[in-house]
């Protein structure tokens, strides 16, 4: 449940104000794009950045993977999702750009949603090691 | 499991023949079926939206909309905005320079650490009832007049992000800040016919400053529209050193046309399309010029050093020897990376910059002595925009916050003697002392020899002025003291 409510909490902040600039508010899809535009990052750095796009693609398939029971598909979606939050939510901190709200959120529901894999993949070890032979 | 007990009325089934216990038939769940369908559509619409964002324009859908959007970003007074609606090879040109500038500005304490490029303080822009009318100059190129609206423009001068050092140094120069009163004021932007240039770039309509600009100049100078896309056709060369011996070859033969040719073409496209407004005039005085100085140099020996990062590129130059006669005297330029030696007509003269660094750690060194070229179509250019803001950020690095603080600092003695009316600013002192100029050699025993203005009467007269420049530049003279 955790995972889920974090992955879900990231792709909802990704929605939310996520950077100001003056009195102009941008979604994390915004400043993606003028990261790209304005070339701030550039080659590797930027095909990774622009995975960002995927984040509510990565929220659907973390929704479907825990009502479907895909614990790994869970796992994987949610910590690609938590870990995404955090890196882009430090990125822009060290940017010109004020963050916004949708940072907090964002970043607060990465870290859950990294907690709540934390559990998973304890679990799932521990469902292994318990499996009869 | 079925527990439901068996009923007469019903038919004979296998229920009634196994009634004690049967598995029951599987069926999803309704509300499963319905997350797994929430599920399923949210993740067609996030499909679509990745595939829309990753396909996102950049750039308007017309010239009109480019301006209206630049303003719009004014009016929000966001830097990005602005930055954005600039198109790509210019933007790319300024943004780094911009960002480094204000980095050095606020380490030398001019700007303040709470300096926000995304939204400065201190000064805001409304922008009400904007229309504006397009019409194409070019394929891809159209001038935007500004029909109608007011830009109303804030300034709170408290509020501005000054460093401590700036806020010192005005202080000196009798500029408070603190005690300036905030200041509005609306211009009517269908006044004055400004025109702003739209350029098709990318994805999109971008306003064009550079365009901007030399539009404005071109109906200025009262000259006809440049034929677009045929003017200067930027050549480049293969390598970045490659841009720099060109560059030396069209600065010893004074060749302007060539120099043009080896620009940025993202960058200074404007100018390559603006350029027949000017060039045959220039050439036309080149020629008459050649000829009067009877100029003929050759570049001896160039060598050089690009340290290369991506598409961009500094070269700095190592070493450099023209030799040549103007006006029949023979003449010689020689640079080994250290010395500069001149000669004309048997008189030689050398500059070092180790002697300037051993007087001054804080001198300039060779490496900021360069070119910043970029690649642009597997060919290299120079990129006169970041080889400006290189050069003043060379020019920055080599300062430290120290030379700011107070009036005994090097700007402050600097602000001092402006504000005094040095420089011929209509002030008097400093300047109007006999046989001292601001390039004469201050020590700082000279400090002393300038109490003679501060002992000066606030009402002090022309006369006393005058005795007063006398005695400076008599003490200068002795040494201080």
């Amino acid at each position: 449940v955790a995972a889920v409510a974090g992955a879900l909490g990231v792709v909802a902040g990704s929605f939310l104000p996520y950077a100001r600039s003056g009195r102009a508010v941008r979604t994390s899809y915004e400043v993606v794009a003028t990261a790209e535009r304005l070339e701030v990052v550039t080659g590797p750095a930027a095909t990774l950045l622009r995975g960002w796009y995927l984040v509510p693609l990565l929220g659907a398939g973390a929704w479907l993977a825990a009502v479907t029971g895909r614990r790994v598909l869970l796992v994987s979606s949610c910590g690609i999702l938590g870990v995404a939050a955090l890196v882009l939510g430090g990125l822009l901190r060290r940017s010109p750009l004020t963050a916004d709200v949708g940072v907090a959120i964002a970043s607060l529901a990465g870290v859950l949603a990294l907690l709540g894999v934390a559990r998973m993949t304890w679990e799932l070890r521990s469902d292994r090691e318990h499996r009869p032979r | 499991v079925s527990t439901d007990p068996v009923d007469p009325a019903r038919p004979p089934t296998d229920d009634r023949l196994l009634p004690y216990a049967t598995p029951e038939p599987l069926r999803p769940r309704p509300h499963a079926l319905v997350a797994v369908a929430v599920g399923l559509v949210a993740a067609l619409v996030a499909g679509a939206f990745a595939v829309t964002s990753l396909g996102g324009r950049d750039g308007s859908a017309s010239p009109e909309e480019a301006v209206e959007r630049l303003f719009a970003a004014l009016a929000d007074e966001d830097l990005v905005g602005v930055l954005e609606s600039l198109p790509p090879g210019e933007r790319s040109a300024i943004l780094p320079g911009v960002r480094d500038l204000a980095e050095e500005l606020q380490r030398l304490r001019l700007l303040s650490d709470d300096l926000d490029l995304g939204g400065i303080s201190g000064i805001g822009f409304e922008v009400e009832g904007l229309e504006t009318e397009s019409s194409p100059l070019a394929e891809g190129i159209a001038a935007v007049r500004l029909t109608a609206g007011t830009l109303t423009t804030s300034t709170d001068p408290a509020d501005l992000p000054v460093g401590e050092n700036l806020e010192s140094l005005l202080a000196l120069g009798d500029v408070d800040l603190d005690g300036t009163d905030a200041d509005t004021s609306t211009d009517d932007l269908s006044e004055g016919d400004l025109r702003l240039v739209a350029v098709e770039e990318g994805d999109g309509w971008h306003v064009s400053l550079f365009y901007s600009l030399a539009e404005m100049a071109r109906i200025d100078a009262d000259l006809p529209p440049p034929d677009f896309g045929r003017g200067v056709q930027p050549v480049g060369a293969p390598s970045p050193e490659a841009v720099v011996e060109k560059l030396a070859k069209a600065a010893v033969t004074l060749d302007p046309g060539l120099a043009l040719a080896l620009l940025a073409p993202d960058e200074m496209r404007a100018l390559h399309d603006y350029a027949p407004l000017f060039l045959d005039d220039l050439e036309a005085d080149r020629e008459e010029w050649l000829e009067e100085a009877d100029l003929d140099l050759t570049v001896e020996r160039l060598e050089l050093d690009a340290r290369t990062v991506g598409d961009v590129s500094r070269v700095v130059i190592r070493s450099l020897a023209v030799t040549g006669t103007v006006e029949g005297d023979p003449v010689s330029i020689d640079f080994d990376g250290d010395c500069m030696r001149f000669s004309v007509d048997g008189d030689a003269e050398e500059m070092c910059l180790s002697d300037a660094t051993d007087a001054a750690p804080r001198s300039p060194h060779a490496d900021d002595l360069g070119f910043t070229v970029v690649r642009h179509g597997g060919q290299w250019y120079l990129s006169p925009v970041r080889t400006g803001f290189d050069a003043a950020l060379a020019g920055l690095r080599l300062l430290e916050p120290a030379d700011f603080e107070g009036a005994d600092s090097t700007f402050g003695q600097f602000v001092e003697a402006f504000a005094m009316g040095a420089f011929g600013f209509g002030g008097r002192g400093f300047a109007g002392a006999e046989g001292l100029t601001f390039d004469d050699d201050l020590a700082p025993e000279h400090d002393a020899c300038f109490d003679a203005y501060d002992e000066l009467d606030p009402d002090a007269g022309d006369e006393e002025w005058e005795v007063a420049d006398r005695r400076v530049a008599r003490c200068v003279a002795r040494g201080g003291g």
